[in-house]
């Protein structure tokens, strides 16, 4: 399943305008400076914002063509999205979070095992940690079975041992899932352990200039921190084995 | 001493209270999260009752509601009796006035909900009308509750617009509001003080009962 997006919007301080395309197992980060407009595209992709025009297809499905008027609404998008600080319901236990969107109740469990929060099923997002809520956030968005997973600096407020814990559990899930992952951050490094494709985009579109300084300035550094050190366990082998 | 215009008037409460929750707090979801075009004209219109006289509010709910008025005769039409003079008259009427003190305070209320919680739920799957009764209704139940008690309070003062659309008839329409401006025309004062008395334990311990609600409110 291969993602197709072209997007324009005009912001207020500058016109947004890329193209970009993620096939199915793959990740593709958004990365750039803060107020580039990577939250707007990912928002765009999810059906929260509009674009001016457009389109964004996902496999055989258009979910948006602003030419043919076609705009699918984000609950009939069938998508994953965990935003920058978890918006679990804060009336609902962690349990009860996962399986908000759930077609399949069998996959709670197992996804709560894999995300290693199974023990705070029963309590409230007040009473757990940022890390767990982050973690329980994208169990929420997995358990929707989704056919694009979007992640919008899930991170971003997170100690540097729970990021490096949270990136190691992506790693290990992007293949099995089988579907494209858009990451949103202004993390070069998240964005060089995790991606198999950068966009940079600065004000609203792709910046080689951005790029290159990334590649030049990061890019060897993260070579002498290999990512797969972070690895602890393999929730995978969790989750193929309880399924 | 006779209690039946107080408990009149706390069934009247009651069942306004009820009614004015059941219209009052999708009405308020709608004006917050999805506004449409021309959504002033309708709020300012809603607003009205604060503004108006009871008495005017109630002059015009009689011309539509009375013999003559179009609700009045499709009632006098189907169900072969008058409207106005009727428990159920009042009930429309004090409903009809209540909509701003009900709308106002659920419309702060939902205003305060995180909206994202409202686009993960839309992104989970869920539909605008599910995701009112799976995640707006019970994230602001303190709120719904302080809403609902003082729609409450405000039903138990009615007075101008009960009066104009079901006069003061024992035990259907005369509610405590009405017996104690009735007991001071006729100079009844010791029932007068008796029942004032009671609607001011009752109208106290209501305003009890919402500052508690608040300061939970305030801290959660």
């Amino acid at each position: 399943m291969l993602l197709n997006a072209i997007i324009t919007k005009k912001l207020a301080h500058f016109d947004l305008n890329l193209t970009f395309s993620c096939p199915a197992g793959e990740l593709l980060t958004l990365a750039g400076p803060s107020g580039s407009g990577k939250t707007t595209i990912i928002r765009i992709l999810a059906g929260l914002d509009k674009p001016d025009s457009g389109t964004v297809v996902l496999g055989s499905k258009t979910l948006l063509d602003s030419s043919k008027n076609i705009y699918l609404e984000p609950r009939s998008r069938k998508l994953g999205y965990v935003f920058q600080e978890a918006s679990l319901f804060p009336h609902l236990s962690v349990y009860k979070n996962v399986a908000f969107g759930c077609i399949n109740p069998s996959l709670v469990t197992p996804l709560l095992e894999l995300m290693e929060i199974s023990h705070l099923s029963s309590k409230k997002p007040a009473h757990v940690s940022g890390g767990e809520r982050q973690r329980a956030a994208l169990a929420q968005a997995l358990a929707s079975e989704p056919e694009m997973l979007l992640l919008d600096e899930p991170f971003s407020a997170l100690d540097i041992k729970t990021r490096h814990s949270l990136q190691q559990t992506i790693l290990n899930i992007k293949k099995q899932l089988n579907i494209p992952i858009i990451l949103v951050t202004h993390d070069v490094q998240e964005a060089a352990v995790l991606s198999d494709q950068i966009v940079a985009v600065e004000d609203g579109k792709r910046s080689e200039d951005w790029l290159q300084r990334f590649q030049a300035i990061v890019l060897p550094a993260i070579d002498r921190v290999a990512p797969r050190h972070w690895l602890e366990s393999d929730p995978v082998e969790k989750l193929s084995s309880t399924a | 001493m006779d209690y039946t215009p107080l408990v009149l008037s706390l069934q009247l409460a009651g069942i306004t209270t009820l009614l004015l929750l059941l219209v009052a707090a999708p009405l308020a979801y709608i004006l917050v999260f999805y506004p449409m075009r021309g959504i002033t004209f309708v709020e300012s219109l809603l607003g009205l009752p604060l503004v108006l006289p009871p008495t005017v509010f109630g002059f015009f709910l009689l011309m539509v509601m009375g013999p003559e008025g179009v609700v009045g005769r499709l009632h006098q039409s189907s169900l072969g009796s008058p409207l106005i003079f009727t428990f159920g008259s009042i009930v429309i009427a004090a409903m009809l006035h209540g909509i701003p003190y009900a709308v106002q305070p659920l419309k702060s209320i939902f205003a305060k909900l995180d909206r994202r919680l409202l686009e993960s739920a839309s992104v989970l799957g869920c539909s605008r009308f599910s995701a009112f009764f799976r995640v707006v209704l019970p994230n602001s139940l303190p709120g719904i509750a302080s809403a609902a008690i003082l729609c409450f309070a405000h039903t138990m003062g009615e007075f101008g617009v009960i009066l104009m659309i079901g006069g003061s008839i024992p035990g259907e329409t005369k509610v405590a509001s009405i017996a104690v401006f009735e007991y001071v025309e006729a100079m009844r004062y010791q029932e007068a003080w008796q029942l004032s008395i009671a609607l001011l334990l009752v109208s106290y311990l209501i305003l009890l009962a919402v500052n508690i609600l608040e300061r939970k409110n305030h801290a959660a």
